[in-house]
């Protein structure tokens, strides 16, 4: 027999964040700090498994960007099995994964970060969601915005074999090629998605570059870091989200480093703090020297604002042009204001949809030729891919059975959590002074970490706007001044 | 991502976080017992918008999951009847707010199901990571099983 209850006691939110807000006698921000649960688990349960178990173990880390698991350790597997996937595969792979770009990177306008602009940062909290933005914008757009994700997601579902967690990438290609049917019905869906990005980034210039409210909030100094950046680029430096060079950038904008996922351990190296499960990626040859931006610190920013700083440039034709005018109006590169992160963000739809028109109109794509077997004797697999919040490596080792006797997985919630980290210190410092906070003042800090589209260890992006989020204030006997749920 | 299937049973879980992959069991194991030419089975870690995507079309929904109640007994079986017609509380689950996804297809005027009903288990474990459930979980998934085959048994057998 089952017992009927009501829905409030219902409460199992994994991996929520946790900010602390610690006070000085004064009032103001001593310090502040976000926590996130671990991730650490999997490379441990890991340990043992077939590596062709990988791309559908890993995928379930994140019920958000399970895409992104999935092709990245099926690419780790390429490696790991010495096989080079076929021309068509690739691209099936990349028109999949371009897709699924459009698609996040929408979902965070629309639904994610876009209601602090669209509706405004200290609108009602109640009004500060996707019913609000809904409101602002019109019910035919947001009728275009549920259409077109569920046209994308169509295309994820039938190329890889599910939308939630796809099973498409093999070592060595994918599980099935593109047929001339489907081809003619995903071009529509691509020009479509070009037409969708083109109205969203003039809803981003109408509703916030035209109010210089937002603009001054979004240059102002609260919101501003200078360090190094990260990237995937293509051999002309312009962005790619599938494979590439990574590509780093000093607070600058010079090129500081570039090299191959496979020599991701000369360049990156992860600090440890007593406080917290995550860890901090720092750039190696730079040096840990803490929470500081600048040239002597190795905090560096993936995500859209770090790539296109790390990039010289879009790859397609209509994101160059959006390209050339976010550093026209925001003064150049880089760019190093967080909030910025929401065009770029706009602008990197634009690619990954012109990327889609591009990739399925390509008559290679329907070679069915898709996967390579010529496997060679397992021992170490490393790849790279662009996830929507920035750069995520999967670094595997196994026997010569291909049982894995190592794990390391930096995915790219982590790789910016030492900038988040010090965004929100930032901004709560600028925001609360004097003891005096309101539910107002604590959405603006958090912005300070919803501009990186942060990504915790289990589907917690939610419907209302924000990852379930728990804000702490203390005073300084470490009594709590104020808590706020975000959900 | 049409169907012209009425119901959709989505279990909704870990299948690597013990416990956690109750729900996502008591599909499965469903799935083995109905015709599912009728009736879509489908399993997964979703979100609250990607809950919205995977119920429009569909007249009735259930979803089966697992939850920390803080007050029942691990293997504890529970019902949510008719979570379509509740619009008062603040649902969640997996961190979805479930009825903001509802409200969001209400005011697009999407063909939202006439009813969704939510099944779930109290479970005990849901960080180690296993794909077993514990033993108190382990033992009520038949029952649930068979409760959900109960629901449907016109439209499915």
């Amino acid at each position: 027999m089952y017992k009927e209850i009501t829905i409030d006691p219902i409460t199992r939110l994994e991996g929520h964040g946790k900010i602390d807000i610690f006070l000085d006698d004064k009032g103001d921000v001593a310090h502040a700090c976000l926590q996130i649960p671990e991730l650490r688990g999997y490379e441990r349960f890991s340990i043992g498994r077939l590596a062709e178990e990988m791309p559908r173990i890993t995928e379930t880390i994140c019920g958000v960007c399970p895409t992104t698991h999935h092709t990245c350790s099926g690419k780790a597997l390429d490696d790991l099995y010495g096989v080079e996937p076929p021309p068509a595969a690739k691209k099936i792979r990349d028109f999949i994964y371009n897709t699924f770009m459009f698609e996040d990177h929408n979902l965070h306008f629309y639904f994610l970060g876009g209601p602090d602009f669209i509706v405004g940062p200290a609108a009602p909290k109640a009004e500060r969601n996707v019913v609000g933005v809904i409101g602002k914008v019109g019910l035919e757009i947001g009728k275009k915005v549920i259409d077109i994700r569920k046209r994308s997601r169509n295309i994820i579902q039938t190329l890889g074999g599910r939308v939630v967690h796809p099973v498409h990438c093999l070592p060595g290609g994918v599980s099935k090629p593109m047929t001339k049917e489907l081809q003619q019905e995903f071009k529509k869906t691509a020009e479509d998605a070009v037409e969708f990005a083109k109205f969203t980034l003039q809803a981003f210039d109408d509703i916030v570059l035209k109010n210089k409210a937002y603009v001054d909030l979004i240059v102002g100094d609260i919101y501003k870091h200078q360090t190094y950046y990260m990237g995937l680029v293509d051999d002309n430096n312009k962005i790619n989200f599938y494979d590439g060079w990574i590509r780093v950038v000093d607070p600058e904008g010079k090129e500081f480093a570039k090299f191959k996922a496979q020599d991701y351990l000369d360049h990156i190296a992860e600090g440890v703090e007593s406080w917290t499960y995550i860890k901090f990626p720092y750039l190696k040859n730079v040096g840990w020297k803490g929470f500081v931006d600048g040239k002597e610190s190795g905090v560096y920013r993936v995500a859209p604002l770090g790539r296109l700083n790390a990039s010289d440039g879009m790859a397609t034709p209509l994101a160059q042009e959006h390209y050339q005018r976010f550093y026209d109006t925001l003064g150049g590169k880089p760019v190093h204001n967080t909030l910025a992160t929401h065009w770029a963000r706009l602008i990197e739809a634009m690619q990954a949809a012109e990327n889609m028109v591009e990739l399925v109109n390509d008559p290679e794509i329907l070679d069915p030729n898709v996967r390579n077997m010529d496997f060679q004797t397992p021992t170490k697999g490393i790849g790279v891919i662009e996830a929507p919040r920035g750069t995520l490596f999967h670094h595997y080792e196994t026997d010569d059975k291909g049982r894995l006797t190592k794990a390391n997985l930096i995915v790219a919630t982590v790789n910016n959590s030492a900038a988040i980290n010090m965004s929100i210190e930032k901004a709560a410092r600028g925001l609360i002074k004097g003891g005096k906070v309101d539910d107002g003042l604590l959405n603006m800090v958090e912005m300070a970490f919803r501009a990186y589209d942060p990504c915790f260890a289990c589907a917690t992006h939610t419907v209302d706007g924000r990852v379930p989020l728990e804000i702490t204030i203390f005073d300084t006997e470490k009594k709590i001044v104020k808590s706020i749920k975000s959900h | 991502m049409s169907t012209t299937k009425k119901i959709l049973i989505f279990g909704i879980g870990n299948p690597y976080r013990c416990d956690d992959a109750a729900g996502i069991k008591v599909v499965q194991e469903i799935a083995k017992q109905i015709d599912t030419s009728q009736i879509e089975v489908k399993w997964g870690s979703i979100d609250g918008v990607a809950i919205l995507d995977e119920v429009v079309g569909y007249e009735r929904v259930i979803f089966v999951d697992s939850v920390k109640t803080g007050k029942g007994k691990p293997g504890e079986i529970y019902k949510i009847k008719n979570a379509s017609e509740d619009k008062t509380g603040s649902f969640t689950s997996h961190g979805i707010d479930f009825l903001m996804a509802l409200r969001v297809g209400e005011n697009f005027k999407l063909s939202m199901p006439r009813q969704i009903d939510i099944f779930a288990i109290e479970i005990k474990d849901n960080n180690s990571f296993s794909e077993e459930c514990t033993e108190e979980v382990s033992k009520s998934i038949p029952e649930l099983v068979q409760l959900i085959i109960a629901e449907i048994a016109d439209q499915c057998l």
